[in-house]
């Protein structure tokens, strides 16, 4: 094992892409961190392939571990009914989030790949928002949704009894 | 998304997370946001049939409702706890109820826990609504109490009866002899036919009682430390299990208020005694303002741990400053306010939850508005720990935390100063007040804008026409019983139906930049934003004939001079009818899992607003349906149905049923009045 950690390490996304970034960035992502920690640094030296990620995403993600790269950890399982707010996301998270769909799912599941929480988190979030307070058109509107049911269907989904648990 | 096509990427869909994902989404969207999810396609409709899922949703968004209790208990049922309460709460929103039954006819009724009291002529008869039941406990108090006793040395006289409350299977009533003015509180278990306990009571004056498996409290406004606000609560305690009547009066002489529901509220709750009392601004033309707390409405809250009824572990809440109301301001309407005391679904907390109608100086009309405050209690003797961080501390409020009295005004000029920016304004009063003219109820409301809700029903001379009012706090909607006089009926007579207004939470609000804006404080503009437009809704809808039989159903025949209701969180009992005469009882159901036997399928159904065709055939519309059911609820084989029968035909034999340990000759089970008088529509699709 080497004496003095590697400070750089070279991501190679799906589409060969490669992508050099600092340590400290990549380690945003627990996923890249425990390999660090499992492999050691001689065989993280060459390149570090993220097969479930495009270039573009991983790029965009790499965007958002710079700017937080300094953060503290998240605490972990935080239950508190503070996690409900989803209005308590930064500014500068709310611009990053402004793309379209596509690419927020993709963020999305990248981040869920990498495990990055607080990115997880901020994703979330932002299609939570874009649920809230929305009928069920809406929701369909917004994300696209072909509606399935026939008339019967939605009004039994409304309307049809419940049978009690216990009887 | 041209380029992630170049790039062999795939398009994905909101319906393609996985479930550590969607369990991440669904914790940050409220309940009915899930609800409206479940709503859009099949996919997303599959997800919330899942147990765990629906598990996870039940404890991040309403683990304090009784489904989710319910489910937690069985440790099974999630996803059908999930629906119940979704079309529960959906149902109160719309003021769409699943069932409208006719009960039979009742001199008086009580009705709480799901579980109707009502008397008619010397019988009692309990009947379980929430479970469903399709037998009644009858209990026969001519038997009980011996006919001498219950027609009076003359044979002739009646007794008074009133029933006053029902619980964890007591029931309290009391008992007054019209020729001597002697009064009885009698306590009786039902479920075992024991008398528990009877209680001569000196006084009747606003009795009621109040009781937990344990102890039963009974109190009447007939102390003579009121001071200037007239009598105060006299308070006594019943031990139920070692049946010893306490003779310690517990004082609530700083809750003098007398309207229990309307201006005062005794509740028992995870093993506590609570009373609540509002604090009235002082009001009327000649009345001068001595102190500015004279200007302000506030609460007193007090209460007592149910297995020590003794004044030396009375409790004080911490914050009990509500709501600012000058007099100048317009009058308040006190004839409709409500004051309760409910369980938050989501939190657990115990909210005092207040109704009123104020004059908005502002727009020459008045309007109702719901307060919730949450109840926040100190640490006293050790025996009480807070779940809730305590707002204020310091050493000052350290005193008045142990003081086992209630504060003198000193410590509310202080407090309210301390509070409230209009108090700490130093100008005139005048000019105050000027200001004051340009605001209105919300405006001046220092909680979270979900625990205020304005009511727009503009209807004028509205406050005349609620025979029954009530606020669904899980739903957000004012939920009315309405009594419209149509003069050109011969004769000419009120006519009752159902009025709801609701609201919900609007998507989040966005600056021009699209970026979240939370409010900083609330008004109207800003309720308008955070919430959804809502319209009032009737039922039946007016104008639709097919509905009449709905209407006869609702108006029995008469005169409906005496209209009296009792509503909870899935249902309402009503009766109507004239003055001293046993008056019908009408039962309306929200709960889809309510399904009283023998009750009729809805047809035709109405039209609905969204699936135009849909209520027309229902057969069709579930045996063609592909829709799966949650897996509990597929495990069933619609019991409801089956009951009916068996029930029906072992009561028609006249014999008692197997749930009654011993049976007596003055308590009795027999099948429910309501299968034979056999008026009632299921709206629920089966």
């Amino acid at each position: 094992m080497s004496e003095t950690k590697i400070q750089k390490l070279t991501l190679v996304a799906n589409d060969g892409n490669k992508i050099e970034v600092d340590r400290q960035v990549a380690e945003k992502s627990v996923l890249i961190k425990n390999m660090l920690d499992d492999l050691g640094d001689e065989q993280m030296s060459t390149e570090v392939p993220i097969p479930n990620v495009n270039d573009t995403v991983l790029k965009k993600v790499i965007e958002w571990c710079e700017h937080h790269k300094n953060d503290p950890a998240a605490p972990q399982d935080d239950d508190s009914d503070s996690r409900k707010k989803t209005t308590d996301i930064d500014e500068w998270d709310q611009k990053f989030m402004q793309v379209d769909q596509e690419m927020l799912f993709e963020i999305i599941l990248a981040s869920n790949y990498l495990d990055i929480k607080p990115l997880l988190d901020v994703g979330c979030k932002t299609v939570a928002n874009m649920i809230k307070g929305k009928s069920p058109e809406e929701i369909r509107k917004t994300f696209n949704i072909t509606n399935d049911f026939t008339p019967e269907e939605e009004e039994q989904i409304r309307r049809e009894n419940e049978w009690a648990e216990d009887r | 998304m041209d380029q992630l096509d170049e790039l062999g990427g795939q398009e994905h869909h909101l319906w393609e997370f996985c479930d550590e994902i969607w369990t991440l989404v669904l914790k940050y969207i409220e309940f009915d946001d899930v609800f409206a999810l479940g709503q859009t396609c099949k996919r997303l409709h599959s997800l919330l049939l899942d147990d765990s899922v629906c598990e996870a949703i039940l404890q991040n968004t309403i683990p304090y409702s009784k489904e989710a209790l319910k489910a937690r208990n069985l440790s099974r049922g999630y996803a059908s706890a999930f629906w119940r309460a979704a079309k529960r709460r959906a149902a109160f929103r719309a003021g769409d109820p699943f069932a409208v039954v006719n009960l039979g006819f009742a001199n008086s009724f009580l009705y709480n826990e799901g579980l109707l009291c009502y008397l008619l002529e010397d019988r009692i008869r309990i009947l379980d609504l929430h479970s469903s039941e399709s037998t009644e406990t009858v209990v026969n108090m001519a038997d009980l109490l011996d006919q001498k006793v219950w027609r009076g040395p003359d044979q002739n006289t009646t007794v008074g009866l009133t029933l006053l409350h029902y619980s964890s299977g007591v029931l309290s009533c009391c008992y007054k002899q019209a020729w001597n003015e002697n009064a009885w509180l009698i306590l009786i278990k039902i479920e075992t036919g024991q008398i528990l306990g009877t209680v001569r009571l000196h006084s009747t004056e606003k009795l009621f009682a109040r009781n937990n498996e344990s102890m039963l409290y009974y109190g009447t406004h007939s102390g003579k430390d009121g001071g200037p606000e007239g009598h105060s609560w006299e308070v006594k305690c019943f031990d139920l299990v070692t049946r010893f009547s306490f003779e310690t009066k517990l004082e609530f002489f700083d809750v003098s208020n007398a309207n229990i529901g309307s201006t005062t509220c005794f509740e028992i709750y995870d093993g506590y005694l609570y009373a609540i009392s509002n604090r009235l601004p002082v009001t009327g033309p000649n009345s001068e303002l001595e102190t500015e707390q004279d200007e302000w409405s506030f609460y007193r809250c007090r209460r007592f741990p149910t297995v020590f009824p003794t004044n030396l572990f009375c409790e004080k809440a911490t914050d009990h400053i509500t709501w600012p109301r000058n007099y100048q301001w317009g009058p308040t309407d006190t004839r409709r306010t409500t004051l309760n005391l409910r369980k938050d679904e989501h939190s657990g907390a115990l909210k005092i939850v207040e109704t009123r109608m104020g004059w908005l100086a502002s727009m020459h009309r008045s309007q109702r508005i719901c307060y919730m405050t949450d109840l926040a209690f100190v640490i006293q003797h050790g025996l009480h720990l807070p779940r809730y961080p305590i707002p204020y501390s310091g050493s000052a409020l350290a005193k008045d935390i142990f003081e086992l009295k209630w504060p003198v005004d000193e410590y509310f000029k202080q407090r309210i100063a301390s509070l409230d920016p209009f108090l700490r304004d130093s100008r005139p009063l005048d000019k105050k007040l000027r200001e004051a003219h340009r605001i209105t109820h919300p405006e001046t409301w220092k909680g979270p804008p979900q625990e205020i809700q304005p009511c727009n029903d503009q209807t004028p001379h509205m406050a005349n026409k609620f025979q029954i009012q009530y606020y669904d706090s899980a739903s957000g909607t004012f939920l009315d019983i309405i009594g419209d006089y149509i003069p050109t009926e011969s004769p000419a007579r009120s006519h009752l139906h159902l009025q709801a207004q609701s609201r919900r939470f609007g998507p989040p609000i966005l600056d021009r930049e699209g970026h979240l804006t939370p409010p900083s404080r609330v008004s109207s503009t800003t309720l308008n934003k955070i919430f959804m437009p809502s319209t009032i809704k009737w039922w039946p809808e007016f104008y639709d004939s097919d509905l009449d039989v709905i209407r006869r159903l609702l108006n029995p025949p008469g005169q409906l001079s005496d209209v009296k209701g009792i509503v909870d969180e899935r249902s309402l009992v009503y009766s109507a009818g004239s003055r001293d005469i046993p008056g019908a009882l009408i039962f309306i159901s929200f709960d889809p899992a309510i399904n009283l036997a023998g009750v009729e399928p809805w047809k035709p159904r109405r039209q609905s607003k969204y699936t135009a065709e849909a209520y027309f055939n229902d057969d069709k519309a579930t045996k063609s349906s592909g829709l799966m059911k949650p897996q509990s609820q597929r495990r069933h084989d619609r019991p409801g149905e089956v009951v009916v029968n068996e029930t029906a035909s072992s009561i028609q034999q006249g014999t008692t049923t197997k749930d009654m340990p011993a049976p007596h000759k003055w308590c009795w089970k027999e099948r429910a009045r309501y299968l034979d008088v056999g008026q009632g529509f299921d709206f629920g699709l089966r």
